[in-house]
């Protein structure tokens, strides 16, 4: 009985942690992937956060902001003029 | 109110294009942005919100010479084609967050959605305010 579920227990073992592993990395389209939807929109700018989008990489690509660039608070207004 | 939060230092305050009213709301966040080139993208920020729509050539170019600007320096800028890349790069990233509409704020990240009294936007700043002093 003991010999016939240490094999079994060790796959189950080895499949959990096999997942976990996965989970971990952030899977198949995670951050660390080509895509990083998540790393990348921090690089661009964050969406409730002070970064803009100066790295943007595109000349015009910093966002209009008006206070010093030190200020304790930061207030985005995600806007549209109509 | 803003103004006294940005002139004490306490606040910094970040435009975000999020034109997703259509063509008008493209062309004016454009517009705005090549009244950035010249310093004044509040000043034209501020009466593009006092006129409302539509937003076409002619009235964009109207409120640029309403908010101060050079605008044969202005025409020049809106019609480069500079800005339009940005505009839709911002937006992108804005719907991709999860932006709801407009107008979206968010003050060290705590969301206040739609057009709020001065005293909850105060209210909020010194909140942020104070966290930060707290450390």
């Amino acid at each position: 009985m003991g010999r016939f579920f240490h094999p079994l227990l060790s796959l189950g073992l080895l499949a959990l942690c096999t997942m976990l592993f996965v989970a971990a990395c952030g899977g198949t389209s995670g951050t660390g992937s080509g895509g990083g939807s998540g790393e990348g929109a921090q690089q661009e700018g964050s969406p409730d956060t002070g970064e803009s989008g100066e790295s943007a990489g595109q000349e015009g690509s910093r966002n209009p902001t008006l206070g010093a660039a030190d200020a304790p608070v930061v207030m985005i207004e995600w806007g549209d003029f109509q | 109110m803003e103004k006294r939060y940005i002139e004490d230092g306490t606040l910094r305050l970040e435009w975000r294009d999020f034109p997703y009213f259509g063509e008008d709301s493209v062309r004016a966040a454009v517009a705005a942005r090549a009244a950035d080139e010249q310093g004044k993208f509040w000043e034209y920020h501020d009466v593009l919100y006092a006129n409302g729509g539509p937003f076409d050539d002619a009235s964009l170019l109207r409120h640029a010479e309403e908010a101060g600007l050079d605008v044969k320096r202005f025409e020049k800028e809106y019609e480069s084609g500079r800005y339009e890349a940005v505009v839709e790069e911002v937006f992108r990233q804005g719907q991709q967050a999860g932006i709801p509409g407009t107008p979206m704020f968010f003050i060290n990240g705590e969301p206040i959605a739609g057009t709020q009294s001065v005293e909850v936007y105060a209210e909020a700043i010194e909140k942020a305010r104070d966290e930060s002093e707290s450390g």
